[in-house]
C-alpha cells in the first residue's frame, strides 16, 4: 500500500486521545495502520518499544506485524535490536507467557513451565474426565446408573469437555456456574390447575355447547390433577400428556392464551429442573473432580494450557498490586487488534492492563470489526467490542472507520454486500474498492451448483469436488490477474479453496489428486492420509510389531517393498499368518519358494527390517525413517511434501516419544479432523491452498473458491450446552416415552438454545463474509444439492442468485446491480482433463552427489586397548571401542544374597582386586594419602617391589619416572598410555610394569607374553620422548614376586608398529575378527555379546 | 613471577606460539612433573584438540599437561583439601530437597516445581561465579529482599548438605585453588573472559607461576568483556606483546532459505561442494544456537547427504532405552506392574525386546490390558498365546525385583543391588561386525546409556545423607528416577574426518577453514536473557555495590552481542551465514541484524542427495491383481469351506476377500476402551437371543444382562462409566425385544447349521458354504420362515434389502432348501431395536408386515452370482474393485488395497468410454 494513507487511516494512525476505537473492514490495511502508528509512537513520540503492548490474535498476525516493523526499522540496527529484545508484539497468549515467565514465583507457576498444545490438552482433559466419571461410577454406582438412565445422551465426556472450555473462556469457575439459578424459576406443579382455572374463568359466560363441554372437561382435569396430589416426574409427564386442549373448542379470543398454556412450558421446565436436580449436582461434582485431576496432572508435569495462561495472568495482575502497577506503568500504549475476537476472560485481562489511573498515562487503541467475528466456537464475544465502541463514542464522540478495501475487485465486494444485506450479525457497511485491476469481460463472481437427482449426498460431494478441480484446471494459465499492463496468467498458488469444515475437504483433495493439481492443505493430518503418509505409517507399525499384518500387507504391497499378491499368498500359505510366513522366510528363505524379483526384494526387506527394529530405540525417529525410506529405494526431496511433513513431525513431535507413543500420536492426529495448522502466508510452493474458512482469516488469494457451502454446523442442539448468560443446560431423557428422540431440556438448556441459535446464525453469516472477502480477483461460490433446496450458506446463495433446480446446458451470465455473475448448474460429471501432475515446487531440483565412502577411522587409542586388540580384535571392539563392560550372562536373582549384597563381580572375581591394583600403583607412585587409606594387602604388595632387587636398583637410579603418562602420534594414531615406571641406569633406560594379578611363578613367563605388545609400545613412546630406546622392559608379578624380562628388540617394536597399523586397518574396514581359542571361556563376552561359542548356546 | 600477555588478531599465530614454547619446554625436560608445565584452555573439547595437535607435531608428552580451567583448578588443590566436584544431578537433587524441606513462605507455591530448582541452581552459579559464598551473602543480608533472604537459606542448606557428603561446588574448588601454592609455567590460551571466581585463580597463577596469557584482538574493542580481560591482565602487572601476523579475512556469504529444512539442505550442499574443492571435513564446522530445532535437523540432513559429522552435544539419558528398560522396571515395580507400563519397559530390552516371541507376548499383553501384577504377567507368559520358555525366564528375572518392593536397606546396598541388576538385565544381543559407522554408534549408545544409568544410581546413593541409614526401595527408586531425569549422555566419537557441529558458544574458540552459522534469526543473534527471578537487575546492582561482583542481565546481553563478532573471526576462508524465512512451525522469522549487513546474499536452491541404493526399487504404483497358475491350488485349498459372510466380502470386492479371508490380515489388538464395538455388541445380542428363543417365557433383559457380563469378563472391558453407558444403552435396546411380531408356526429351529455346496472349478464336490441360521419357523407343507436377528440401526438393516452384496437372504434360503428341503416363504431380518421385520415374502397368518415380494429367481440369481465370483477367485482374480464407495468406508483393508490409485487409473478410462458414447 506504500505510505499513501487515506484520511481515515491517517486519523487512526495519529489519534492521540485517551482511548481509540477503529472499525477496520476487510482489506482495509489495518496492519499497516497499526505498524505506522507503532513507528510514529517510537520515532515521533519517543516511546520505547517496551512501552507499547501490541496484541494480535494469531501467531501468524504477530509475526507478520513484527516483520513489517522490522522492515520499517531496517536501516537502524539499534532499533532492530530493541524490537527483538524489548518489544511486546505478540498474541495474547504470548504476552501472558512472557508476563508469567517474568513473574513466575509471584504467579505460583513452575518457572520452567511448558505450554500444553491444544491437542495435548484435549487428550489430557479426556483422560481426566474419564477418571472423574469412572471414580463416580465406582463410588456412587447406583446414583451413576440413575444418572445415565436420566440423560438423553449419556456419553458425557465430550460434552463436559466443551462446557469446561467454554466456562473457563468466559472466566467463570465451576462453582459460579453451579450457583446459577434456574432461568425459569420455580413453578409448583399444583399451580397448573389454578392457572388453568384462571384462564378458563376469563372465558365469556356465553359459550357454545362444545365450548362448554371443553370447559367442563378441562375443569375435570384440574380437579383430578389436584386430587392426585404430590406426583413424581413420570406422573407429571403422564398428566401433561392427558391434557389435550382442543383449540377449536376454545372461544376465539382465548385461543392464544390456551395455546400458550397447552404446552405447559414453564411448568415442564420447572418439573424437569426438579427431576434433574440431583443429577445436575452429580454433573457438577464430576466437573469439579475433573478439574482437580486436570490441574494436578498439569502441575506435576509443569504444563499450562492456553486458558491457564490467561487465567494465571489475570490472577497475577489481580492479586499482586505491585506487579499490576508496574505493568500498567510500563505499557503507555496498548494496541489490540481483532478486538471482536476477544472472550470474557481475555477482556478481564485487558481491563487489568488498562490503568484507570491518569498518572500511568496508559492509553488503549482497539481495532476490530464485528463483521469479522468468527471465533464464537472459541467463545469469542463480539459484543465486548461493540460495548467498547459505544463507550468510546460516548466519551470521545467518535470512532474511526476504515471503509476502503485495498484487496478485492468491486464486483466481489458488491456480491458480498448483496448476499449478506440485512443478514443477522452483519453490520451493513459500505466497502469501497480501491485496487486497480485490469479490466476483464468474464464475471468475477461465479456460482457453481452441482445437482444429484438421486439425492446421494456422497455422490453429490464427489461431483462438486470434480467440478472444482475442473474449474481450477480451466482457469489455471488462462485467467489473467494483476493490474493493467502487468497482467499474468493464474498459477496454482493463486487459488485457495475454503471449506466450512475439515471433512468437506477430503473429496476435494481426492479430486485434486486425480486431476494432478498440486495442493497444500492446512489440515495437519492431510499428509498422514496421503498415500505416502499411509505407507510410512504402515512401515512404522511394522517396525513396532510386524504382527500387525494389515500394516505388513500394506507395506509389502507399497512401493516401499512392492511384492505381488501372489507372493503374499505364498508367504501366508505355510504359516499361521502373514507375519509368521515372513518370519519363516527370514529364518530360511528357501523354506518359502518365491519367484524373482520378489524373493530378492523380500530378502532385502527382512534384512532391513531387522536393522530398523534394532536401531529404532536409539536412532532418532526422523533419521530412522529417512534411512528406511532411502533403503527402500525411494528418492525424495523438497517437493515430496508428504514425506517431508512426516519427517518433520517425526523430528519434532516424535523425538520425545517411544515408537508406540508416536504411533498413537499419529492416530490421534489423523483423527483430529478439526485441527488445523496455521498456513504460512507466503511461499507454499506453486500449490492450491485448501483450508477451512476460519483458517483463511487474515489471508487473501487472487482466486477464492468457497466450496461445499451446503455443509453447516449446529451446536445449539447438543445434549449439553453452556452459555455465559445462563450456564449449563442439559437435555434429559423422557422417562415415559422410550426412544423419545429429542429429550427434555431443562430450563438452562432451553434458555441456552435461544442464545446459541441467534449467535450461530450471526456467526455463520460473518464467516461467509470473511470467506468471500478473502478473494481479490475471482470468487467461486460452490455447493451441491439433491432434490430440495440447499441449506446453510448454499441456501443464502440460492435465495440471492436463484440459479434454479434444473441443469443448465451452459453457464449463464447474469447482470446484477452493477456487476455480473456467472451461473453454472449441472448434474453431470465434468469432462476429465488429463493433465500431468503439476510440480508442487515449481522449481528446479538439484541432485547432489554424496561423498560415497567416507573415512570413519578413529584415530585415538590407549596402549591397554591396543593390547586387547592384539589378543582379540573382537574383544577390543566390544570392550574398548564400544565401551561395553557388561560381563558374561548370569541369571539374575533378587533373592540371591550374592547378587543382592556382596561385592563379587560378574566374573566371580573379587571386586577389590582391581582396587588393590590401583592402590599398589598409587603407593609405588609415591602418592600420599591419609593414614589408613591404603589397605594392608596393597602395602604388602608394594613392599614386595620396594624390597626386590629391581626395587633397589630403582632406588639408586639417578633418574626415575613413575606413572609416566604420554600421548604420541604413532603413524597417524594418537596413542596414549601410562608407564608404571622407567629409570635410568648406566645411561640406559629400563621400563618396569608391576602386576598384581594372581599369577604363579610358573605361569609368569607365559603371562608376560601377553604383555609384550604393551611394553613394546611403551618403549616406542619412550624412545621418541627420550631420544633413546630403553634396553629392557621388566614385568614384576608382585604376588609371585617374579620378574620376567621382555626383550625390546627391533622385531618386538616392529610388531608393536604393525599392531597399530592393524588396528587402523580394522577400523577402516570395520573388521574386528574373532580370535576364538582356549582363552575364550575366560573372556567376559564369551557366549553372550560375542558370537564365539554361539553354536553351543540357545539364543532367543 | 613473570606474566606475559600475547595479543593479536585472530589467526595471527598466538596458539602456534604457545605450542612452540610448550614443546620447547617439554623437550627441555621441564615437564618431568606434569604440574610444572600446563596449557590451560576453556573447554574439554579444546583440550583434546590441543593434545592431538601437539602430538601431531611429533611431541611426546603427558596429555595431562593440557587441561581445562576447571580441571586445572581441581588439580591445584592440595590433596588434603581436594574434594570431588558435585555432579549436576546430585546438586540439583539437593536443591530440590532443600526447597521442599525448608518450606519457605516466599516460595510456597513453587517449592515443589522442577523449574524453581533450576532457578536456584542457576542463581547459585551466578553467585559462585562472582566468588561469593553463602556466608558472604549473609554478611550483606541488609541488601537482600525477602526473596533474596529465602534464597540464601536454601543455598546455605545445600552447601551444608554438600559438605556433609564430602563434595564441593565448582566455586569452592576454584577458591581453594586460588589459595594454593603453585609453581611452574602456565599458558592460558583461548579465553575471552573470566568470571570473578576464575579471576581469583588466574591471579594466583600470575603471582606464583610463570604465566603466559593470550588475548584475541579483533573487531570487538571497547566496552566489551575482552577489554576487561586486558585491563585485568594489566592489573596483574603483565608485559604486553603484540603479534602482527596476518589476520583472517574469510569470504562471507549470506544464504536465505524458505524453511529450516531447505536451509539445512543448502548447508549440506555447500559442505559437499567445499569438500569437492579440497577442504577436508575436519576443517568445516557448523555453529548453531537453537539446539532443539537445529541439532535434529542437521543430524538428519547430514545423515541423508552422507556427511560424516560429530555433534558436540549431550543427550538426555531419560529417552534412552536403558532408562526406559531399567528405570522403567523400577517405576513399574513401585507402581505394582501395570501391564501397559511394564510392556513399554520390557520392550526396551535390546536383546529380546524385538524378537518374534516378544512381539507375540506384546499382543497378548495388550489383549489383557488393563491389568497389573507381576504374577499375572508371568501367568500370561505361560499361556498358549505366547508360550516361550526363554522369554518367560527373561521376564521372570525382570519381575524378580518385586521382592524388594517392600524392603528397606542402606542406600549403598540399594546402589550395589541395582548396579548388579542393571549389569545382569540390560544386555545386548550377539554383536556382529559393524556394517557401517552408524552401527558402531548404535552399539556404543547402549554402553553410554548404561554409564548414564549407573551415574544416576550413584547420584541417588549420594543423595541420601548419613542419617538415612535405611531407605525404602520406593524412596531410592524415586531418587534414581529424578536423577535419570537430569542425566545426560554422550556417545564417544573419535573419528577425525568429520564436520564439527557445535554450539555457537563452543565454536567461539575454534578455528576452521569454513564455518557455517545457521538459524541466524533476530531471536537467536543476539539472544536476550530473561532477568533472574530471584534477583532482578536492581537487586544485583545493589549487591554489586555492596561488593559482590555479580554480572547482571545487561552484562549477559553484552556477551551475547559479542558472540557473533567473535564467531565471524573463526573461519579462515569461508563464512556462511544462513537464515530461513519461516521457522519450523511456519511462522515468519526475522533475520538477525548481523545477517542483514552481509554483502553477498544468495538464496538456497532446492536440492536432494543422489540416490545411493544399489537395487531396483519397486517403483511407482504397484497394483498386482492376479494369482498365477502355480499358486492357484494354494489359494483354493484355503477356501474349501467358506462362510456366507465371507462370500459377502467376496461380492463386495475381490481384494477385500483376499486380504481378510485368504491372507487373514489383522490389525493390532483393540485398545481396552475400543473393545466393545458394534461387532461385539451384535454377538452379545445374538448370544442372548439364542438363549431367549429356547425359552421365551424368560425375561430377555435378564438374559441379556447375564450375557453382557459374560462378555465383559471374556473381553476384559474396562470397568467404569463408559461401560455402564454401553450396558444401559444396550439394555434399552434389549427392552424392545418382545414377541410382538408373530405368525403361526408349527415349530422353530434355532441357531441351525445349514451348510451347502456351491459349484467351483477345481472342486469336484463343490465348495462348502457354511452358515448358521438364527431361526427357522416351520409352517407345515414344507414351508418355512427364515429369521435373522439384527441389533444394528434400523436404517442399516433396511439397506440390506437393496444391497447388491448382501447375500444372507437368498443364500440362507438356498441353504434351508438344500439341507432341510424347506421352501422359505419369507426371509426376514428382525431389527430388534424397533422389533421391526424387514425382508421378503409373505407369511401366512402373519398379517401385512410390509415385506417386499420375494424376487423371482432370487435364490438362483444369488447362487449364480456367487458361483461366478468364486470362479473368478479360483482363477486367481483378487483385484481391487469395490462395488460401491460405501463398501470401502468401513473396510479394514482400505489402506492396504490402494483403491484410490485404482480410481485414478480408472477415471480417465471411464471418461473416455463416456466420451466415446
Ligand atoms: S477398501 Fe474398498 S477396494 Fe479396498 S479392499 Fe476394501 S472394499 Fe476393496
Amino acid at each position: 500500500m506504500g505510505t499513501d494513507f487515506t484520511s481515515e487511516q491517517l486519523s487512526a494512525i495519529e489519534y492521540r486521545k485517551l482511548d481509540a476505537c477503529v472499525v477496520a473492514g476487510p482489506g482495509s490495511g489495518k496492519t499497516t495502520v497499526l505498524v505506522e502508528r507503532y513507528c510514529q509512537l517510537i520515532e515521533r513520540h519517543k516511546f520505547e518499544p517496551r512501552e507499547i503492548l501490541a496484541i494480535t490474535f494469531t501467531e501468524k498476525a504477530a509475526a507478520n506485524m513484527k516483520a513489517k516493523l522490522a522492515a520499517q526499522f531496517r536501516h537502524s540496527p539499534e532499533r532492530l535490536r530493541e524490537l527483538e529484545s524489548q518489544s511486546w508484539v505478540s498474541t495474547i497468549h504470548g504476552f501472558c507467557m512472557k508476563l508469567l515467565r517474568e513473574n513466575a514465583i509471584a504467579a505460583g507457576v513452575d518457572p520452567r513451565f511448558e505450554i500444553l498444545g491444544q491437542r495435548e490438552s484435549d487428550k489430557l482433559q479426556w483422560e481426566c474426565l474419564h477418571v472423574a466419571l469412572d471414580e463416580m461410577t465406582e463410588r456412587r454406582r447406583e446414583a451413576t446408573l440413575e444418572l445415565i438412565e436420566a440423560l438423553q445422551s449419556p456419553a458425557l465426556a465430550g460434552e463436559l469437555k466443551d462446557v469446561y472450555d467454554a466456562l473457563r473462556s468466559a472466566g467463570r469457575s465451576i462453582a459460579e456456574v453451579r450457583a446459577i439459578r434456574s432461568p425459569s424459576g420455580d413453578w409448583p406443579l399444583i399451580e397448573i390447575a389454578t392457572e388453568l382455572r384462571g384462564l378458563i374463568r376469563e372465558w365469556p359466560l356465553k359459550l357454545s355447547d362444545v365450548q362448554r363441554d371443553e370447559r367442563s372437561r378441562l375443569l375435570d382435569w384440574c380437579r383430578d390433577f389436584e386430587a392426585a396430589g404430590e406426583m413424581d416426574f413420570g406422573a407429571f409427564l403422564r398428566w401433561k400428556g392427558s391434557l389435550k386442549v382442543n383449540l377449536r373448542r376454545v372461544p376465539t379470543d382465548y385461543r392464544p392464551a390456551m395455546d400458550e398454556f397447552r404446552e405447559l412450558r414453564q411448568a415442564t421446565l420447572a418439573a424437569v429442573d426438579r427431576h434433574a436436580a440431583p443429577f445436575r449436582a452429580m454433573i457438577f461434582d464430576v466437573l469439579e473432580r475433573f478439574e482437580e485431576e486436570y490441574l494436578q496432572r498439569k502441575a506435576t508435569s509443569a504444563k499450562v494450557d492456553f486458558n491457564d495462561l490467561e487465567r494465571l495472568a489475570i490472577a497475577l495482575l489481580r492479586d499482586h498490586a505491585e506487579v499490576r502497577t508496574r505493568v500498567q506503568k510500563q505499557f503507555r500504549q496498548i494496541m489490540l487488534d481483532e478486538f471482536q475476537d476477544i472472550n470474557g476472560q481475555q477482556a478481564e485481562l485487558i481491563s487489568l492492563l488498562r490503568s484507570t489511573l491518569p498518572e500511568t498515562g496508559n492509553t488503549f487503541f482497539g481495532v476490530g470489526d464485528r463483521n469479522q467475528s468468527i471465533y464464537g466456537f472459541r467463545h469469542a464475544r463480539p459484543e465486548i467490542f461493540l460495548e467498547y465502541r459505544d463507550e468510546v463514542l460516548a466519551r470521545e464522540g467518535q470512532s474511526v472507520a476504515l471503509r476502503h478495501n485495498f484487496r478485492s475487485r468491486e464486483a466481489i465486494l458488491r456480491s458480498v454486500r448483496e448476499l449478506l444485506a440485512n443478514a443477522e450479525g452483519i453490520e451493513d457497511r459500505e466497502l469501497v474498492a480501491k485496487p486497480n485491476f485490469a479490466g476483464k469481460d468474464e464475471p468475477s463472481v461465479e456460482i457453481l451448483k452441482t445437482l444429484d437427482p438421486a439425492n446421494d449426498r456422497d455422490a453429490a460431494c464427489d461431483r462438486e469436488a470434480a467440478w472444482i478441480a475442473h474449474r481450477v484446471r480451466t482457469l489455471h494459465g488462462v485467467l489473467q490477474l494483476g493490474p493493467p499492463g502487468e497482467t499474468r496468467a493464474a498459477e496454482f498458488r493463486d487459488f485457495a479453496v475454503l471449506c466450512r469444515g475439515g471433512d468437506s475437504m477430503l473429496p476435494i483433495l481426492a479430486a485434486f489428486g486425480r486431476a494432478g493439481i498440486p495442493y497444500v492443505c492446512g489440515r495437519r493430518q492431510s499428509f498422514l492420509i496421503s498415500r505416502e503418509g499411509v505407507d510410512i505409517t504402515a512401515l512404522l507399525h511394522v517396525i513396532a510389531n510386524p504382527r500387525n499384518s494389515i500394516a505388513l500387507g500394506t507395506l509389502l504391497r507399497s512401493p516401499l517393498v512392492g511384492v505381488s499378491d501372489e507372493t503374499l499368498l505364498r508367504l501366508r500359505a505355510p504359516a499361521h499368518s502373514l507375519t509368521g510366513g515372513l518370519n519363516m522366510f527370514a529364518a530360511d528363505p528357501a523354506s518359502v519358494p518365491l519367484d524373482e524379483p520378489d524373493a530378492s526384494r523380500l530378502r532385502r526387506f527382512v534384512h532391513d527390517l531387522e536393522r530398523w527394529r534394532q536401531d529404532q530405540p536409539i536412532v532418532p525417529p526422523d533419521v530412522l525413517l529417512s534411512r528406511a525410506i532411502a533403503d527402500c529405494g525411494i528418492e525424495w526431496g523438497p517437493a515430496s511434501l508428504s514425506i517431508e511433513s512426516f519427517l518433520q513431525l517425526a523430528r519434532t513431535t516424535g523425538a520425545t516419544m517411544t515408537l508406540p507413543e508416536f504411533l498413537d500420536e499419529l492416530e490421534s492426529l489423523a483423527d483430529a479432523a478439526g485441527t488445523e495448522a496455521d498456513l504460512a502466508d507466503e511461499d507454499q510452493g506453486n500449490c492450491v491452498q485448501v483450508m477451512t474458512a476460519h483458517a483463511a482469516k487474515g489471508l487473501e488469494f487472487p482466486v477464492t473458491i468457497i466450496a461445499a457451502m451446503d455443509k453447516g454446523s449446529r451446536r445449539e442442539s447438543r445434549p449439553v450446552t453452556y452459555t455465559a448468560e445462563h450456564g449449563l443446560g442439559v437435555k434429559w431423557r423422557n422417562p415415559v416415552e422410550y426412544g423419545g428422540k429429542d429429550g427434555l431440556k431443562d430450563s438452562w438448556a432451553e434458555a441456552n438454545k435461544a442464545v446459541l441459535r441467534a449467535r450461530e446464525t450471526e456467526e455463520e453469516n460473518r464467516l461467509l463474509y470473511v470467506a468471500m472477502t478473502r478473494a481479490e480477483e475471482h470468487l467461486i461460490l460452490s455447493y451441491s444439492c439433491g432434490k430440495s433446496r440447499p441449506s446453510n450458506w448454499a441456501g443464502q446463495v440460492d435465495r440471492c442468485f436463484d440459479p434454479g433446480l434444473a441443469p443448465l446446458p451452459e453457464p449463464i451470465r447474469e447482470e446484477r446491480g452493477g456487476y455480473a455473475v456467472s451461473i453454472r448448474v449441472t448434474d453431470a460429471d465434468p469432462p476429465f482433463l488429463s493433465q500431468a501432475q503439476g510440480d508442487a515446487a515449481g522449481e528446479e531440483m538439484e541432485t547432489i552427489a554424496t561423498p560415497g565412502a567416507v573415512d570413519n577411522t578413529e584415530t585415538a587409542v590407549t596402549v591397554t586397548s591396543l593390547a586387547v586388540f592384539a589378543a582379540c580384535p573382537r574383544k577390543y571392539y566390544i570392550q574398548r571401542s564400544l565401551g561395553w563392560n557388561g560381563g558374561r550372562f548370569r541369571r539374575f536373582n533378587a533373592d540371591d544374597p550374592d547378587d543382592a549384597d556382596n561385592g563379587e563381580d560378574a566374573d566371580g572375581q573379587d571386586l577389590s582386586a582391581s582396587a588393590i591394583g590401583t592402590e599398589v600403583h598409587a603407593i609405588l607412585a609415591g602418592l600420599t594419602s591419609a593414614p589408613g587409606e591404603y589397605s594392608d594387602e596393597a602395602r604388602g604388595l608394594a613392599d614386595v617391589f620396594l624390597k626386590s632387587d629391581l626395587g633397589q636398583r630403582v632406588a639408586s637410579s639417578p633418574r626415575v619416572a613413575r606413572e609416566w603418562a604420554f600421548i604420541a602420534d604413532m603413524d597417524g594414531t594418537m596413542v596414549r598410555g601410562t608407564v608404571d615406571l622407567w629409570f635410568e641406569e648406566d645411561g640406559e633406560f629400563h621400563v618396569v610394569d608391576y602386576k598384581t594379578d594372581a599369577v604363579s611363578a610358573a605361569s609368569a613367563a607365559a603371562r608376560a607374553e601377553e604383555y609384550r605388545p604393551q611394553l613394546a609400545l611403551y618403549a616406542l613412546a619412550l624412545e621418541r620422548a627420550l631420544g633413546q630406546r630403553p634396553v629392557a622392559a621388566r614385568l614384576h608379578f608382585l604376588r609371585a614376586d617374579t620378574v620376567v624380562q621382555v626383550a625390546l628388540d627391533d622385531q618386538t617394536l616392529n610388531q608393536a608398529r604393525s599392531l597399530i597399523a592393524g588396528l587402523r586397518l580394522a577400523r577402516q574396514q570395520l573388521r574386528f575378527d574373532l580370535r576364538e581359542g582356549g582363552h575364550c571361556p575366560a573372556c567376559p563376552f564369551y557366549r553372550s555379546i560375542c558370537p564365539a561359542g554361539l553354536a553351543n548356546r540357545a539364543t532367543p | 613471577m613473570a606474566m606475559r600477555l600475547i595479543r593479536g588478531a585472530p589467526g595471527c599465530g598466538k596458539t602456534a606460539l604457545v605450542f612452540r614454547e610448550f614443546s620447547e619446554a617439554v623437550q627441555a625436560g621441564e615437564g618431568a612433573d606434569r604440574k610444572l608445565l600446563r596449557i590451560v584452555v576453556p573447554t574439554a573439547t579444546l583440550v583434546r584438540h590441543y593434545q592431538h595437535e601437539l602430538a601431531r607435531s611429533g611431541l611426546v608428552f603427558d596429555p595431562g599437561m593440557v587441561v581445562s580451567l576447571s580441571r586445572f583448578a581441581h588439580e591445584c588443590a592440595p590433596p588434603e583439601r581436594a574434594l570431588p566436584l558435585v555432579s549436576p544431578g546430585l546438586f540439583r537433587a539437593l536443591v530440590r530437597a532443600s526447597l521442599q524441606r525448608l518450606v519457605l513462605p516466599e516460595f510456597a507455591d513453587v517449592a515443589n516445581t522442577g523449574g524453581m530448582a533450576d532457578v536456584v541452581v542457576e542463581t547459585i552459579s551466578i553467585f559462585e561465579n562472582a566468588g561469593c559464598t553463602p556466608d558472604q551473602l549473609q554478611a550483606r543480608s541488609r541488601h537482600l529482599s525477602a526473596r533474596g533472604k529465602a534464597f540464601h537459606r536454601i543455598w546455605k542448606d545445600v552447601d551444608d548438605a554438600l559438605a556433609a557428603r564430602g563434595f564441593a561446588t565448582r566455586g569452592r574448588i576454584f577458591r581453594i585453588a586460588a589459595a594454593a601454592a603453585l609453581s611452574g609455567r602456565v599458558w592460558i590460551d583461548g579465553f575471552l573472559n573470566f568470571s570473578a571466581v576464575e579471576r581469583g585463580l588466574v591471579k594466583n597463577v600470575a603471582s606464583t607461576c610463570d604465566l603466559t596469557m593470550t588475548l584475541s584482538d579483533g573487531p570487538m574493542t571497547s566496552g566489551t568483556a575482552k577489554f576487561d580481560l586486558r585491563r585485568f591482565a594489566m592489573e596483574l602487572g603483565t608485559s604486553d606483546q603484540l603479534l602482527t601476523g596476518s589476520p583472517r579475512h574469510p569470504q562471507v556469504i549470506a544464504v536465505r532459505a524458505a524453511t529450516p529444512e531447505r536451509e539445512a539442505d543448502d548447508i549440506a550442499r555447500r559442505i559437499l561442494a567445499l569438500h569437492g574443492q579440497g577442504i577436508g571435513f575436519p576443517e568445516i564446522a557448523v555453529a548453531l544456537r537453537d539446539v532443539d530445532a537445529w541439532l535434529p535437523l542437521l543430524r538428519s540432513v547430514f545423515d541423508r547427504f552422507g556427511i560424516p559429522a560429530r555433534y558436540y552435544f549431550t543427550a538426555s539419558a531419560r529417552r534412552h532405552p536403558v532408562a526406559a528398560f531399567l528405570g522403567g522396571l523400577l517405576e513399574c515395580a513401585c507402581g505394582g506392574w501395570d501391564f501397559a507400563q511394564t510392556l513399554a519397559a520390557l520392550r526396551a530390552n535390546p536383546q529380546w525386546g524385538h524378537s518374534a516371541d516378544f512381539d507375540r507376548f506384546d499382543y497378548a499383553v495388550r489383549e489383557t490390558m488393563p491389568a497389573r501384577g507381576a504374577e499375572e504377567l508371568l501367568r500370561l507368559c505361560e499361556s498358549e498365546r505366547c508360550k516361550s520358555i526363554w522369554l518367560r525366564e527373561k521376564i521372570a528375572e525382570c519381575l524378580s525385583i518385586e521382592k524388594w518392593r517392600h524392603e528397606s536397606a542402606p542406600p549403598a546396598v540399594w546402589h550395589r543391588r541395582l548396579t548388579r541388576f542393571a549389569e545382569h538385565l540390560y544386555r545386548l544381543r550377539t554383536l556382529p561386525e559393524p556394517a557401517d559407522y552408524s552401527a558402531i554408534e548404535t552399539a556404543r549408545s547402549h554402553a553410554a546409556g548404561l554409564r548414564a544409568f549407573s551415574s544416576a544410581l550413584e547420584v541417588a546413593a549420594f543423595f541420601f545423607s548419613a542419617d538415612d541409614s535405611s531407605v525404602s526401595f520406593e524412596r531410592f527408586c524415586a531418587a534414581v528416577s529424578s536423577a535419570l531425569d537430569d542425566a545426560v549422555m554422550q556417545i564417544p566419537d573419535d573419528r577425525r574426518d568429520v564436520v564439527h557441529v557445535l554450539s555457537a558458544f563452543e565454536a567461539r574458540q575454534w578455528e576452521v577453514r569454513a564455518l557455517f552459522i545457521c538459524g541466524m534469526t533476530a531471536r537467536d543473534y543476539p539472544r536476550f536473557r530473561a532477568p533472574n527471578l530471584l534477583f532482578p537487575d536492581a537487586d544485583l546492582e545493589r549487591l554489586r555495590n555492596a561488593g559482590i561482583p555479580l554480572l547482571t542481565a545487561a552484562d549477559a546481553d553484552r556477551d551475547e552481542e559479542l558472540l557473533f563478532d567473535v564467531l565471524k573471526t573463526r573461519a579462515s576462508e569461508t563464512l556462511v551465514l544462513s537464515v530461513s524465512a519461516r521457522d519450523s512451525g511456519g511462522r515468519t522469522a526475522l533475520p538477525s541484524a548481523h545477517f542483514a549487513n552481509t554483502a553477498i546474499v544468495e538464496s538456497a536452491p532446492q536440492c536432494r542427495p543422489a540416490a545411493t541404493h544399489l537395487f531396483q526399487p519397486a517403483g511407482e504404483v504397484h497394483i498386482p491383481s492376479r494369482i498365477g497358475v502355480a499358486s492357484l491350488a494354494a489359494l483354493a485349498v484355503r477356501h474349501e469351506r467358506v462362510s456366507i459372510t465371507a462370500l459377502e466380502d467376496l461380492a463386495r470386492c475381490h481384494f477385500r476377500f483376499f486380504a481378510g479371508r485368504t491372507l487373514k490380515l489383522t490389525g493390532p489388538p483393540d485398545r481396552p476402551a475400543d473393545r466393545l464395538q458394534a461387532r461385539v455388541r451384535g454377538s452379545i445380542f445374538h448370544k442372548a437371543m439364542e438363549e431367549w428363543l429356547l425359552d421365551r417365557a424368560r425375561d430377555f433383559v435378564e438374559i441379556f444382562e447375564a450375557t453382557f457380563d459374560r462378555f465383559c469378563h471374556q473381553f476384559n472391558f474396562p470397568r467404569g462409566y463408559s461401560l455402564e453407558v454401553e450396558r444401559i444403552l444396550c439394555r434399552r435396546i434389549a427392552r424392545q425385544v418382545n414377541e410382538s411380531v408373530r405368525w403361526p408356526a408349527i415349530s422353530s429351529e434355532l441357531e441351525t447349521d445349514c451348510s451347502f455346496t456351491l459349484a467351483a472349478s477345481g472342486f469336484p464336490a463343490g465348495v462348502t458354504v457354511t452358515c448358521r441360521v438364527d431361526r427357522i419357523d416351520h409352517l407345515g407343507d414344507g414351508n418355512c420362515v427364515i429369521v435373522d436377528y439384527k441389533s444394528g440401526k434400523v436404517e442399516n438393516v433396511d439397506k440390506l434389502l437393496t444391497s447388491q452384496t448382501s447375500l444372507q437372504g437368498p443364500l440362507y434360503a438356498l441353504a434351508v432348501r438344500e439341507r432341510k428341503q424347506l421352501n422359505a416363504v419369507a426371509m426376514l431380518f428382525l431389527a430388534i431395536r424397533e422389533d421391526k421385520p424387514i425382508g421378503w415374502g409373505t407369511i401366512p397368518g402373519g398379517g401385512d408386515m410390509g415385506l417386499l415380494p420375494m424376487p423371482l429367481d432370487w435364490i438362483d440369481s444369488a447362487r449364480i452370482r456367487t458361483e461366478t465370483r468364486l470362479a473368478e477367485l479360483f482363477a486367481g482374480d483378487v483385484h481391487v474393485e469395490p462395488t460401491g464407495p460405501e463398501d470401502c468406508k468401513w473396510c479394514d483393508f482400505k489402506n492396504c488395497c490402494r483403491v484410490e490409485q485404482q480410481e485414478a487409473e480408472l477415471i480417465p478410462l471411464k471418461t473416455e468410454v463416456a466420451g466415446g458414447n
